[in-house]
């Protein structure tokens, strides 16, 4: 019993010693994950602008025009699409109108109102497709035509452009 | 050799494997990012209880143990397509178990110590960022992430 | 003196990025009727608020005379019509996403109990509006001032699927002709099985030593039947004869391999003469 037990404190040491000597490494394994979706942007990116307005004076911003309405659209590329405008006939201030109307647009594939198809602006689906990078551009713009004795106010109105994909 | 003598040196055997056994270590949930968008760079905090990836590992109270990750630059996509993953100075979080234990924010991209104090038993979350790009290809990606610890 | 800088504020507003819309991912909802649900992914990329709201209704891809894709929609559609738009719903359907702010949209199908076997289609519309738009205009030009804001709507196609669904594609007609810098491509397609057709349609022209002179490769799907109209471009070819050869396969680089339903590729060409 006495050998046994001197013998035993002995291993027990020995394995102590070994223990604390050598740092013991273990390791283990995740994975990280995620799934990339491709998305469809539509933006209104840039407000239709008319600057200054005087009463009895018309005024126009063409879809070429510096302050033309710009809408960006991002999708797969070369898919076939669809875009179609609820326009507003009247902005409102209180019960004040200010007609709008004579609405002008362009879809391109690159951020040009000039080089791409024209069209005008309606509830009927204007075909377009994107780029080979996924990308088109809608253009917009329109007179407003304000009477001579228009109120003075703020008027506004909402451009809806909806694309169907 | 008495049979005696032997029932003892079968026993400090069995007292040899824990010893030699101080670090069990497990990976418990994967860092998901889920669903990432082209062009939208997404982020998921270690403190996320669904997202972040999760370690855990037990080692013995006294001991300074060393938490050391290997993280991917990227991870792997459909046909070759990899995507850009990034970890932060705050995307580790190591938390013992115990209730007076509190949790400590890390960087796991180095290597860190920790003196067990109060746990034997540490869980180790992990967040991170990947950043499509605007093309980045559809579809699954994956890598893998490994925590190795050191028991000094 | 707080007026000059209004009027300097206001005048710069017109090009300003207003940036009003959503993303929305993915671009195609699929869902099986085993889990029933599905989800989309909404981001606002914007700086400022925006005001998503979500429904549906039912539609599906045709083409008009002249080949353009359009959408057909059906307010009440009736039995013959497979239509999932009045038993899918969106969770949450109204929501204000902060900037940069993400939201996770459940779809969930209640199907009529005694569902056939098939796939059901709708379209899920996701309506986002900006807040208010700055108004142009300058404050001392006769008070008159225009805001137009800008409300952005994508519709997107949700297919809802029981029990095993197949495809096919039938394809007659190819012909084409020159069309000032481009050809014009025009086939018949009909869809076979019970599953709408979604795939890619490639186009070579192929010159008499054999090699591809011009190609094009475009995303398609065909629900039903339509007749679309393609183009490749063929400025600064040489006059004289070419093999037009058209494939549509059913891959999708876009869309996840597990909701793609396999089709044998389906071909045919057609001798075309370039001015």
């Amino acid at each position: 019993m006495r050998i046994a037990l001197k013998v035993s404190a002995v291993v027990l040491a020995t394995l102590s010693l070994a223990a604390s000597a050598q740092a013991q490494t273990n390791s283990a394994n995740i994975t990280a994950t995620a799934v990339v979706q491709q998305p469809i942007t539509v933006t209104g990116a840039v407000q239709l602008g008319f600057g200054n307005v005087f009463p009895g004076v018309a005024k126009s911003v063409a879809v070429t025009g510096a302050t033309a309405g710009r809408f960006d659209i991002l999708g797969q590329a070369s898919a076939p699409a669809n875009l179609a405008f609820t326009l507003p006939s009247n902005l409102t201030s209180g019960a004040n109108n200010l007609p709008i109307g004579t609405w002008t647009g362009h879809v391109n594939t690159t951020n040009n109102a000039s080089t791409g198809t024209n069209f005008t602006p309606s509830a009927s689906l204007q075909p377009f497709s994107f780029s080979g990078t996924g990308q088109a551009f809608a253009f917009v713009g329109a007179t407003v035509t304000p009477a001579s004795n228009q109120v003075a106010g703020t008027y506004t109105g909402t451009v809806t452009l909806t694309v169907t994909y | 050799m008495s049979p005696r003598f032997l029932w003892l040196l079968g026993l400090l055997a069995g007292t040899a494997s824990p010893l030699s056994a101080q670090l069990t270590i497990q990976g418990d949930r994967n860092l998901a990012f889920g669903v990432v968008i082209q062009g939208v760079a997404a982020s998921v905090v270690p403190s996320d209880p669904v997202k972040s990836g999760e370690f855990e590992f037990t080692s013995v109270i006294g001991k300074t143990i060393q938490i050391a990750f290997t993280l991917p630059p990227r991870l792997n996509g459909p046909t070759g397509a990899t995507m850009p993953i990034a970890f932060g100075a705050t995307d580790a979080i190591a938390m013992g178990t115990a209730p007076s234990s509190i949790a400590v924010t890390f960087d796991p991209r180095t290597a860190k110590q920790f003196n067990l104090v109060t746990s034997a038993r540490i869980l180790v979350f992990l967040g991170g960022r990947v950043t499509p790009a605007a093309n980045q290809r559809t579809g699954s990606y994956s890598n893998t992430v490994t925590m190795t610890v050191t028991v000094f | 003196m707080r007026l000059p800088l209004v009027v300097l504020v206001l005048a710069s507003l017109p090009r300003l990025v207003v940036a009003q819309g959503v993303l929305v991912a993915p671009h195609a909802i699929y869902m099986d009727h085993r889990t029933r649900s599905g989800s989309i992914t909404l981001y606002n990329p914007g700086n400022d608020p925006v005001e998503v709201s979500l429904s549906t209704m039912f539609g599906y891809p045709i083409t008009d005379s002249a080949g353009d894709f359009q959408l057909r929609t059906v307010e009440d559609p009736d039995s013959t019509l497979p239509s999932a738009a009045k038993w899918i719903q969106a969770f949450p359907r109204r929501m204000t996403l902060g900037p940069l702010e993400r939201q996770t949209v459940r779809l969930l199908g209640k199907p009529p109990a005694g569902l056939a076997d098939g796939e059901y289609w709708a379209r899920l519309v996701v309506s986002a509006k900006g807040g208010a738009v700055p108004v142009s205009g300058v404050a001392d030009t006769g008070s008159i001032q225009v805001g137009l804001t800008l409300e952005v709507r994508t519709i997107l196609p949700m297919l809802y699927r029981k029990g095993k669904v197949t495809t096919g594609l039938t394809m007659t007609g190819l012909h084409a002709g020159v069309e000032h810098d481009s050809l014009a491509i025009r086939a018949h397609l009909t869809r076979e099985g019970s599953a709408a057709f979604v795939g890619t349609v490639a186009g070579a022209l192929i010159d008499s030593a054999g090699h591809a002179v011009s190609r094009f490769k475009v995303p398609s799907a065909v629900y039903l039947e339509t007749d679309p109209r393609f183009t490749m471009p063929v400025a600064g070819l040489a006059s004289g004869p070419y093999r037009l050869r058209l494939e549509i396969t059913s891959a999708r680089e876009d869309l996840p391999s597990d909701v793609i339903l396999p089709m044998p590729p389906v071909r045919d060409s057609v001798e075309v003469r370039l001015p």
